[in-house]
């Protein structure tokens, strides 16, 4: 199940196009800016624990 | 009345509006998360903003309304693949930072009503989709803390770290 929101639907107004696919470039853009931040933050903190005195 | 979880993140999101938009003075944030926030979020804000643009350009924001609806369709397909962590919790921001930006360039007035509205309707999508999660994962204090707080000064550590031994590679070419 891939989660994406099926195309089937009733077809949208023509103006409505546009809108729907820039919605939808959005949230894939930003869906990726942030998965890239959480695997920053979890190689950062990962280099913490190998770096942390006592370990 | 709301509950006192939606005063705090609602707080968050009104301190980070507010820096976006430059109009905080340069003093203290009002807690460590708010200013952890403010400086992650900030930092990615831009690239984000730069991703977005040809997007963006192409949407009318000509009312706050109107931002909540583009808002919340792009957070529901999002987060529609089930998956949610503190990275796309800092992308939340970071789209309302945009939004309210776009808004002003629209040449909507930011008035103080307007603003609450804008703080109310992101406040009312992290509460009513990710406070579970939020929790579940530390909370602010206990989980976007401790993962992000420090990790600025870790950065500068590594690339520091980096530089000197990219120097030791340069001389040991010649002795």
């Amino acid at each position: 199940q891939s989660g994406r929101d099926s195309d089937t639907s009733a077809s949208p107004a023509p103006a409505m196009l546009p809108e729907r696919e820039a919605v939808r470039e959005c949230a894939l853009q930003l869906r990726r800016i942030g998965d890239q931040c959480h695997l920053h933050q979890k190689i950062l903190g990962l280099i913490a624990k190998l770096f942390r005195p006592g370990t | 009345m709301e509950s006192t979880e939606f005063c705090y993140v609602c707080c968050l999101v009104q301190d980070y509006l507010k820096y976006v938009l430059q109009e905080s003075q340069p003093g203290p944030a009002p807690s460590r998360v708010a200013h952890v926030l403010r400086n992650i979020a900030s930092s990615l804000q831009k690239e984000t903003e730069e991703n977005l643009k040809p997007f963006l350009d192409t949407l009318e924001f000509s009312s706050i309304e109107v931002a909540r609806r583009i808002f919340t369709q792009v957070m529901e397909q999002e987060f529609a693949d089930g998956n949610t962590n503190w990275g796309r919790i800092l992308t939340i921001f970071m789209f309302g930072g945009i939004v309210t930006k776009r808004l002003q360039e629209h040449g909507v007035q930011l008035t103080g009503e307007n603003k609450e509205q804008i703080s109310y309707f992101i406040t009312e999508y992290i509460m009513n989709n990710k406070a579970e999660w939020i929790e579940a994962n530390g909370g602010w204090e206990n989980g976007f803390l401790m993962k992000f707080e420090g990790q600025k000064s870790w950065l500068s550590l590594f690339d520091v770290k980096a530089r000197i031994m990219a120097v030791f590679s340069f001389f040991s070419q010649y002795y």
